[in-house]
């Protein structure tokens, strides 16, 4: 039954699945047995499929019960390992798999889990030695447990070292933005449970906004995903997926911690529920310190690269209140709302305390999702999500812009079978209205450079798609995703994007044994965002260049090719390779295009230059005060003519799935631009050789587990401000850089745990163009309580 | 005999070129190349910059500025020679995007450049020799034009002894000096303007009009007086 369809799927538990319902699916029943899934009974049956607890299910009444409960688990076996492999339960089996762990020593089970496992759906996931899921497309999961064992306290540390993933600091405020294969950030969509969270609406999302203690898991899925999440998904998505609400008492999981550079950080989530409503609420505090340049830089001399890119923002707070509920009033009725509210604070801090300036940015977002499961082999589905951000920065210009954006989507999703051939159908519809509010201040800068005041700018822009995707199996080893959106933009002409994806399954083993060829196809067309289009000029590096919009704009298209195979020779082993070729035309950039007046100065009459003006007349503007106007460098976004990128990923992955885990990756990246007014013929910052490597080892007695991980970097095309502006990369090339990364797990008490970080050991300061932390430490614990 | 006449004569009419002034002439120049590399971007190609800086702080974030007029040829006749060159350009700005601008007196010095440079591929990295200081202004405290007398080093380019590489200005204070370059849209006087004065070669030291005057009555008496007397003699 690998990779057949046979009915729908708990995305209610597993909820907003980054491939939403279009997976390949299998079902087993508690037991270890391979067999289709019962015909969807209920949602409610199908919230039944995931591991749940039972022998820990106390009856709920108060504090007192609480506190007993708290007691017990203290006392409790370590409960980490089980969630450990829960977490390799809920996303990673398959039917194949699962015959493999029933073979298991019982020794290799946690003795928390297996009493309390009721039942377990199994999805499209992968087993242990692949390394992507049971998907037409390359999708890759990195559950909780990997997660807990990372050096990372944030999603764009736990991403850092994907192969083919690149992540880098940028000007305009992103720590961490995310591109993949060489494609622009901007065609990566990162979304929190299915919704957008952080960053730019139709723009650069920023990773290191998303804290990690409390996510379930993180799915990445790279090739065009424009067809259901529209064209902002064009190169990928980054789904981050936190934990579920509990579905039977309480529950708390906290994680504090401190280090070098003023780190710290603070998480809490609390929850509750009963059988059919359960709500969590998360709370977290994150402040990280500006750090140091390197030391030839700080003592006056020059890097031993050029090019390098100071580090932005001296102190860096961001607060976060996060809250779901889920509620099942009956058994085909769901209802999920997420609440979110963020606010970040980054302070500039001048040598003076006076002189400090502060740039904050403030969002909320709500969504309202309903599934309704009409029939056993129909599901309705709608979602409505607002989403607002706010910047306000005094940083060389005060202003206050606002994104936001109200979406309502809806799909129906269909099994139909033609004889023999299963198929899967979705038929879906989304609107969006989108908004950009800037309203200028009058701050010190403006008073003393009034050119840099401009009218308020007031944007909005309503986009429509339409869409049908259709996951076919054409034959028991071979499935084929498929699908149309037509994209309708104010503004735009209407475009129609298009994906196929094949995945053909030649050979099976008995042990779960396995080699699966991967193909594709995506058409994606981004339309230029509202900032791509308005923004204003806006002063970076304090002034030295500006950075706006440009409303000519025109819409910019890629195409993307993959091909890859992926070999599980053994279930502790997996290897994969492939090869992927981007081509985007009209690619939006920003270029030089003139120059701003940014203020006037006073020329005071000068007697000395005046007297000149007896031989030379010209000189007698000397002769009195004059008026000079001051000008900056602008750069505007343009659309340049051509864009490729092209490459290979090789990974290999060796695992026990519970002692030693072994990921080795290596991607070749060679990018190409073609236009004519530009000198720089590749794009900066994609280095053609990248060596990915991790290794976890895990102690058997103490379950200390170590982490160590390594991203080597070959030499790349140095960029000079940080933006991707084209027009400052120069022809020279980075050095080579490596940074390795370590973290030490230790449980020390049956529900806490220890864990240490040590990054950038190597203490290599550069990377590329850009200087980056030093070595850093953070310590930390963490808690878990599950009624 | 005709022969002394005519030395005298010619003595008297050399006596008389002595007592006139030299003619002189004046030149703007404000057309050329210009470029301010970066220390802190070591390969970045300024050209087409608006502006131009120059200022030392001791970090990583120095400038300097290389400029380079166009001087036509013949501009120099022959037996002329520069009177005085001026080299002038407004210190117009004291930008804060690399921070706040130092109060300190600021000191820029003119350095000669020895080798050919290319505006479009000059950088921090590559920029050309100049080590030979030829002029300075010091004290500089407010916002105005900064005249630098490079007459030697104008007076070699023009007679073509030296070619004409052009000249970096350089700055050992970190008060930010900010300069428009000749791609700016800024009032031609403010941008880098060169001042030159020319004049004949004089042979010999000019005299004064008086003795002038008596050295040629000395000179045409001597001569009649010989005259006289050889006319005595051969009588």
């Amino acid at each position: 039954m690998n990779g057949k369809i046979t009915d729908f799927d708990n995305h209610f538990q597993y909820g907003y699945d980054t491939d939403r319902h279009f997976q390949a699916k299998t079902c087993l029943e508690c037991g270890g047995t391979s067999v289709p899934c019962p015909a969807a009974q209920s949602i409610r049956s199908r919230d039944a499929c995931v591991p749940r607890r039972t022998g820990l299910s106390l009856p709920w009444s108060g504090l007192t019960q609480l506190a007993a409960s708290l007691s017990m688990l203290l006392l409790s076996p370590t409960p980490w390992a089980s969630i450990a492999q829960a977490a390799d339960d809920d996303v990673v089996r398959n039917a194949s798999e699962t015959e493999v762990e029933a073979e298991e020593p019982e020794a290799s089970r946690s003795p928390a889990l297996d009493p309390n496992v009721e039942e377990i759906l199994v999805r499209g996931g992968r087993s242990g030695g692949l390394l992507f899921d049971n998907d037409v497309v390359e999708k890759q999961t990195i559950d909780r447990y990997e997660l807990q064992n990372m050096p990372a306290t944030n999603v764009a540390d736990a991403l850092r070292n994907l192969p083919g993933v690149r992540i880098q600091p940028r000007v305009q405020g992103q720590q961490a933005a995310v591109s993949i294969e060489g494609l622009p950030a901007s065609y990566t969509l990162i979304l929190l449970d299915g919704q957008r969270y952080a960053g730019e609406i139709g723009s650069v999302a920023d990773l290191r906004d998303l804290p990690l203690a409390n996510i379930e898991r993180i799915e990445v899925v790279r090739a065009a995903q424009g067809l259901r999440y529209g064209p902002e998904g064009g190169g990928g998505v980054i789904n981050i997926i936190t934990r579920p609400p509990p579905r039977s008492g309480a529950s708390l999981l906290a994680m504090g911690g401190g280090g070098t550079d003023e780190n710290i950080q603070s998480d809490t989530t609390v929850g509750y529920g009963d059988e059919t409503i359960g709500g969590s609420l998360t709370f977290d505090f994150d402040q990280l310190g500006g750090f140091d340049p390197p030391g030839d830089l700080e003592a006056g001399g020059e890097a031993d690269d050029p090019g390098v890119l100071v580090p932005f923002g001296d102190l860096r707070q961001s607060y976060d209140l996060y809250g779901k509920v889920d509620w099942t009033p009956t058994d085909n009725l769901g209802l999920f709302t997420r609440v979110g509210w963020r606010q970040r604070n980054e302070d500039f801090l001048g040598e003076n305390p006076s002189d400090s300036i502060r740039r904050t940015y403030e969002r909320w977002l709500f969504s309202e999702q309903l599934e309704y499961q009409i029939s056993d082999r129909t599901l309705f589905e709608t979602t409505f999500t607002y989403f607002t951000g706010t910047t306000k920065t005094d940083i060389g210009r005060s202003y206050r812009l606002t994104d936001d954006e109200a979406r309502l989507e809806a799909s129906v999703e269909q099994l139909i079978d033609f004889g023999p051939i299963s198929t899967e159908w979705a038929l879906g519809a989304d609107v969006r209205s989108t908004g950009l509010d800037l309203v200028n201040g009058i701050g010190e800068a403006e008073l003393a450079n009034p050119a840099l005041i401009v009218p308020p700018i007031y944007e909005r822009r309503y986009t429509a798609g339409i869409y049908l995707v259709g996951l076919i199996d054409l034959l028991d080893n071979l499935q084929m995703d498929a699908g149309l959106r037509y994209q309708m933009t104010s503004g735009f002409e209407p475009f129609v994007l298009g994906h196929v994806a094949m995945m053909w399954t030649p050979w099976t083993g008995l042990n779960g044994e396995s080699i699966r060829v991967r193909a594709s196809y995506g058409r994606n067309n981004r339309i230029p965002s509202l900032r791509d289009l308005y923004q204003p000029p806006a002063p970076n590096l304090g002034g030295a260049y500006f950075l706006a919009g440009n409303p000519d704009l025109e819409v910019e298209s890629a195409n993307s090719y993959r091909l890859g195979i992926e070999i599980e020779p053994a279930p502790w082993a997996s290897i994969s390779a492939t090869g992927f070729y981007n081509e985007i035309q009209n690619h939006i950039r920003s270029g030089l295009s003139g120059n701003i007046v940014v203020g006037q100065t006073i020329i005071p009459a000068d007697p000395a230059a005046c007297a000149l003006a007896d031989f030379f007349p010209d000189f007698a503007v000397f002769c009195e005060d004059q008026v000079d106007e001051r000008t900056a460098a602008i750069y505007r976004k343009q659309n340049l003519d051509d864009v490729t990128s092209r490459g290979v990923e090789a990974r290999l992955r060796l695992t026990d799935r519970q002692y030693v885990n072994f990921e080795l990756g290596y991607t070749f990246l060679d990018t190409v631009v073609n236009d004519s007014n530009l000198q720089a013929k590749r794009l900066p910052n994609e280095a053609n050789h990248v060596v990915d490597a991790s290794l976890t080892l895990t102690a058997p007695f103490t379950e200390t587990a170590v982490t160590g991980r390594m991203r080597w970097r070959g030499p790349a095309l140095i960029e000079q401000s940080g933006t991707g502006l084209l027009s400052f990369v120069t022809n020279d090339y980075s050095q080579a850089s490596m940074a390795v990364d370590v973290r030490v797990v230790q449980p020390i008490w049956s529900s806490i745990q220890f864990f240490f970080d040590a990054y950038n050991v190597a203490d290599n300061r550069i990377v590329d163009s850009y200087v980056v932390r030093g070595r850093s430490y953070f310590a930390g614990l963490r808690f878990l309580f599950e009624q | 005999m005709k022969s002394r006449i005519v030395s005298s004569t010619l003595l008297a009419l050399f006596g008389f070129s002595l007592a006139i002034p030299a003619h002189a002439d004046q030149f703007v120049i404000n057309t050329g190349v210009d470029n301010a590399p970066y220390e802190f971007l070591p390969t970045l190609v300024r050209e087409g910059y608006t502006t131009l800086y120059v200022f030392d702080e001791s970090n990583f974030h120095d400038f300097e500025t290389y400029i380079q007029f166009d001087i036509p040829a013949g501009l120099l006749p022959e037996n002329h020679q520069v009177v005085s060159a001026t080299f002038s350009i407004c210190y117009c700005f004291d930008y804060t995007a690399f921070g706040d601008t130092s109060q300190v007196a600021a000191t820029v010095n003119i350095w000669e450049i020895s080798e050919s440079w290319d505006p479009n591929l000059l950088t921090w990295s590559n920029r050309p020799a100049a080590t030979t200081q030829v002029a300075e202004v010091t004290g500089i405290l407010d916002i105005g034009p900064m005249l630098f007398d490079i007459t030697p080093l104008a007076q070699g380019w023009l007679d073509g002894t030296t070619p004409n590489y052009g000249f970096a200005m350089k700055s050992p204070t970190a008060r930010v000096i900010g300069m428009h370059s000749f791609e700016s849209t800024a009032a031609a006087p403010l941008k880098a303007t060169l001042l030159i004065e020319t004049a004949e070669i004089p042979a010999v030291p000019v005299l004064g009009p008086a003795l002038t005057g008596v050295l040629t009555l000395l000179l045409g008496g001597f001569g009649a007086y010989r005259l006289a007397r050889q006319g005595a003699r051969s009588a």
